[in-house]
């Protein structure tokens, strides 16, 4: 996992950014299933704060994680712009990538205040998380991806979605 | 030994193209012979007609597995398929009396085809000799008339070689027309009938005998008909030999497997025929025809008449889950948009639209249901196995058991069903072996000579409970602690502290039997606690009840998780939430201008006088922390005397909710309606939120949660014990994450809270400071007969030094086996239950289990083990 070890081939399928915030981040695009427009959400009350609560998708509950409270941002409130970024479980991702990639065996969307492009970085455009990063646990954070004009803070969803023990 | 002609040219390589038509046969074959089980343990009791219908029940399922096998040159399960079947004709077409050995030699041929089938499509080599040789004396034990047994059964194999069946033009329709009635005629009873329904082809094939012809070859022919499909009838006379030939195969691919030429097969039209065969009577059936018994054809003939066939077949097709899940949610989204298409058009003035409006509406919510519904199976599925058991097992005890199957309509999802099979085996099992007594003994004390096993099946409380209910013995709880003494689990004084009730729940311990012998069924001393674990794992609870000498009572809680659970709609605020139904009491509505007294606070607490007693209130927006919404009063005692000032805007909606014995008063904004939920489960991540059972997808197509009754009180902090307690186990039950313990809480230095189960401790002595002694850097204290070391925490953990509050001090003496070590404590704090989760970090090695915070303190949970272990190999 570490960055040494991912060159650019890790995201031959590009990175799905989407802004959080002021901030531009991304997901590896091979663990999205889709983005969802839909946002009926069911709020789960005494749920951990970072659990905005249920929405269906298609007759399966989705628990909607709101990304900016989860990796230590200010919350966004929900707008037209708002969408779910639905991942494949592991279950998905066993059957496409054999196991390689890991996100959480429950069917979860990431709640993101917009989408923005899909981006396919070059090697010499990855960096490690730059260290005076603030406001991000920065353990979530795989790395950064430049491009011209933006920087974009690549998430690890596996560690994002690791269960929090302390919630109890 | 049987003529499988077909075998020696069907060694070819298996290809994957083969490989999928053995699966498909697999799965075939098993459906068949699952079908036909029960009928089996039906035909004792049957009058002649049901008898008859049975049996050609099992003989057709017989004959479908015989003609695929043959097809796939599986020549073992196709010999002894055609031995079974050779048997079941006879008894079919009355030339032989049914009797019950029948019933067991058959049924173990069918054990045999299913060791075969569910082996595939790895070929099993187990020898069906004496099967065969079984079936062919039931077969030969001459009824009355005992004709000449079918033929291939007595003909010594022949090469292929041998059979060249002369053609000849003969065999052409024209020519045909009178053998064909003829055969028609004496085809057995319904057999036509099954061609059509099946799908199958008829085919007539005549050849001319010649001189010195080889009578083998006719014979030959005739067993290649019944290896490719069923010689129906067959006729010969003096220059001619004819067969009617059922088959699923083509004319092009029959005649290859018959060794004929495809032009000597005549294909006959199934719908003509049908006209024509059935005024063609009985009588005109030839009186050459060895198999045609034509007495017992007329006999039968009546019954045929009856529409049994129609009622007789299921008809059903497999479909993938995944496939039905996926119907359901198409359904869900077909209602979302139905609802959408409601709310955009429910001002139209257009009546004919809103009556199209109106059937969409209905179909729609029937579709959903009915999807809804393919993926309930009854739990009468795995309950009528058990016929089946309980026969055997009983005949083979010497016992007289009768089976009652009771609630076998209720509904549990397919995949609950299908892990409940094994478990539910046990239990049976152990009823029949352990409970139930032998008939002598029974009526030694009065009991009647057959015992009753009862599996019931029903909701309550929003669980599906299964009972597994005999009259035998019992268990005896003096019994019970002796074995458990015995078998060292329990010490002398644990076992007699054990209340009656808890020493029959032994029987789930591991390593635990109590038969004075062990059979070959049962008493392995494994069974109960893997039935225990079973069930654990499916989210369930097990519970045994029993009354020495009169019965036995073991009952399976399934948790509601995949069932379907009737559940009554509420809201607060925006949300909508589903209360199971079998928690729901009444519903009160309470106006406070009418019945200003009914609701009061005392000292903030907020009580309903219902029905003589006071109820306690719970807002359900309080306990949910739902912002925003009408809630209940503020937590600060009120003043007594103000208490009926207390006065919420009315009306006031109460939900009058039972856990187990207690009941309380939830209060709601809104009362919706009741409907019936798929239950779903809630994600990892949402497990810590224990007023939730689930969440479900409700008709508009949102999602709503599903509440749990007991915690929600729990976290309302209604002290019922019991509601607590029923509420963390059933979360526990739920999550599987976070255990209940017991532990004893203690401190070493001032500072460090500690806890150890309480299940490892077997000694708590108090003593004097001065009662320590020390040997070299070593600190005993006496013990029994000796000297016992004392431990430090500090030494094995990084923890605070050790420091006695006063004259006394405390020592744990821990159950570890092979040591006897003590832990030196400050102070014993309290023992508590609890279910906190426990976070461990590596760096805190073995001998702690954890860390959470008990009773407002940080605490340390320690595993006593590896903790002395440890310290004992330091000190040897």
């Amino acid at each position: 996992m570490s960055l040494e070890a991912i060159d650019a081939t890790e995201f031959e399928q590009g990175l799905a950014c989407f802004r959080l915030g002021e901030g531009l981040f991304a997901v590896d695009l091979k663990i999205v299933a889709e983005i969802n427009p839909h946002l009926e959400i069911t709020p789960a009350r005494t749920a951990p704060s970072y659990v905005s609560g249920l929405v269906n998708l298609r007759g399966q509950i989705v628990t909607v994680v709101d990304l900016a409270s989860k990796i230590g941002l200010e919350a966004a409130p929900i707008t037209t712009d708002s969408r779910l970024l639905v991942l494949k479980t592991d279950a998905e991702l066993q059957r496409t990538h054999s196991g390689e990639l890991s996100t959480s065996p429950d069917k979860v969307g990431l709640l993101v205040d917009s989408i923005a492009d899909v981006v396919t970085p070059e090697n010499d455009q990855l960096e490690p998380p730059p260290p005076n990063l603030n406001g991000i646990a920065r353990n979530l954070l795989w790395g950064v991806c430049k491009t011209k004009t933006d920087t974009i803070g690549i998430l690890d969803a596996e560690k994002i979605l690791a269960t929090e023990e302390t919630e109890a | 030994m049987f003529a499988a002609p077909r075998a020696s040219e069907k060694d070819e390589t298996v290809n994957d193209d083969d490989l999928e038509l053995i699966a498909d046969f697999k799965t075939e074959s098993l459906e068949h012979f699952e079908q036909v089980e029960p009928l089996f343990l039906e035909i004792e009791e049957a009058d002649e007609e049901r008898r008859n219908e049975v049996v050609n029940g099992i003989f057709r399922a017989v004959h479908s597995v015989k003609g695929a096998a043959g097809f796939l040159g599986l020549t073992l399960i196709q010999d002894l398929a055609h031995a079974s079947e050779s048997l079941l004709m006879k008894v079919r077409d009355g030339e032989l009396e049914y009797r019950p050995e029948m019933t067991d030699v058959l049924l173990s041929a069918l054990d045999k085809l299913g060791s075969f089938v569910e082996a595939l499509p790895e070929e099993l080599e187990l020898s069906i000799e004496e099967n065969l040789e079984d079936l062919q004396r039931m077969a030969s034990a001459s009824g009355p008339e005992a004709p000449t047994a079918d033929p291939a059964q007595e003909t010594p194999p022949v090469k292929n070689d041998d059979l060249e069946p002369e053609e000849s033009d003969t065999c052409l329709a024209p020519a045909a027309e009178g053998p064909v009635a003829q055969l028609l005629g004496s085809a057995p009873q319904g057999a036509l009938e099954d061609v059509k329904r099946f799908g199958h082809r008829l085919f007539f094939i005549s050849f001319p005998i010649e001189e010195g012809h080889d009578p083998e070859a006719a014979d030959l022919l005739r067993s290649a008909g019944e290896a490719t499909g069923k010689v129906l009838a067959e006729h010969s006379d003096d220059d001619s030999l004819c067969f009617l030939i059922d088959s699923v195969l083509e004319a092009r691919l029959l005649a290859p497997e018959l060794g004929v030429e495809e032009e000597s097969l005549e294909q006959l039209d199934l719908e003509s025929l049908s006209q024509e065969a059935s005024p063609s009577p009985p009588q005109e059936k030839g009186t050459a025809q060895p198999d045609a018994p034509s007495d017992d054809a007329k006999k039968e003939a009546p019954a045929n008449g009856k529409p049994q066939r129609a009622a007789e077949a299921t008809e059903t097709i497999r479909v993938s889950v995944r496939l039905l899940d996926q119907l359901m949610d198409l359904a869900g989204e077909l209602v979302l948009a139905r609802n959408q298409l409601v709310s955009q058009l429910r001002d139209t003035e257009d009546t004919n639209l809103r009556g199209v409006l109106q059937n969409i509406d209905l179909v729609t919510s029937e579709l959903q249901g009915d999807i809804m519904n393919t993926r309930m199976q009854p739990v009468g599925s795995v309950f009528k196995r058990f016929n089946r058991v309980v026969r055997d097992m009983s005949r083979n005890l010497g016992k007289r058991v009768e089976l009652e199957l009771e609630g076998s309509d209720v509904d549990l999802d397919k995949s609950i069903i299908e892990m409940l099979g094994d478990p539910l085996t046990h239990l049976v099992r152990n009823a029949l072996d352990h409970g139930i007594e032998v008939p002598a003994d029974r009526a030694a004390v009065g009991k009647s000579e057959t015992a009753i096993l009862k599996l019931r099946a029903f909701h309550e409380n929003g669980l599906v409970n299964i009972e597994v209910v005999d009259d035998g013995n019992g268990i005896d709880p003096a019994k019970m602690r002796d074995s458990a003494v015995a078998k060292g689990i329990l010490d002398r004084e644990g076992a007699d502290q054990l209340s009656n009730q808890d020493a029959v729940m032994l029987i789930f311990a591991a390593g635990f039997s109590t038969a004075a012998k062990v059979t070959d069924v049962s008493g392995r001393g494994v069974g109960m606690d893997v039935v225990k674990s079973n069930i654990e794992a499916l989210g369930g609870k097990v519970d045994v009840e029993s009354e020495k000498g009169k019965g036995t009572k073991i009952r399976i809680r399934l948790p509601l998780t995949l069932a379907i659970l009737p559940t009554l709609i509420v809201g607060v605020g925006d949300e909508r939430f589903a209360i199971p139904q079998v928690n729901l009491v009444e519903v009160v509505s309470v106006h406070m201008e009418d019945e200003p007294q009914r609701i009061e606070s005392l000292r903030g607490a907020v009580t309903l006088r219902h029905r003589g007693g006071l109820l306690p209130l719970v807002w359900l927006a309080d306990v949910l922390d739902i912002p925003g919404v009408r809630r209940g009063p503020e937590t600060e005692p009120v003043q007594e005397s103000d208490a009926s000032d207390y006065n919420p805007t009315p009306p006031v909606n109460i939900l009058v909710l039972r856990v187990d014995q207690n009941q309380y008063g939830l209060v709601v904004d809104l009362i919706h309606d009741t409907e019936e939920i798929v239950v779903k489960p809630l994600s990892e991540t949402l497990k810590v939120c224990r007023s939730f059972a689930g969440a479900t997808i409700m008709g508009d197509g949102r999602v709503a949660m599903i509440l749990d009754v007991a915690s929600v009180a729990a976290n309302a902090n209604l002290l019922f014990n019991e509601l607590q307690q029923e509420a963390s186990e059933r979360h526990s039950a739920a999550t599987g994450n976070s255990e209940m313990r017991e532990v004893l809480l203690f401190t070493s230095s001032p500072g460090d809270q500690f806890a150890v189960e309480l299940d490892q401790i077997v000694r708590l002595e108090r003593i004097g400071n001065d009662q320590i002694e020390r040997v070299g850097g070593q600190e005993f204290m006496q013990y029994g007969d000796g000297g016992m070391p004392l431990v430090r925490l500090e030494d094995r953990l990084t923890v605070g030094a050790f420091e006695p509050a006063g004259e006394n001090l405390f020592v744990l003496i821990p159950r570890v086996e092979g040591v006897q070590t003590g832990i030196l404590a400050r102070e014993v704090v309290d023992t508590v239950r609890t279910d906190v989760v426990l976070e461990h970090e590596d760096s805190d090695g073995p001998a702690v289990a954890g860390r959470a915070v008990v009773g407002g303190r940080l605490t340390m949970f320690l595993n006593a083990g590896p903790l002395l272990g440890v310290s004992t190999e330091a000190t040897l």
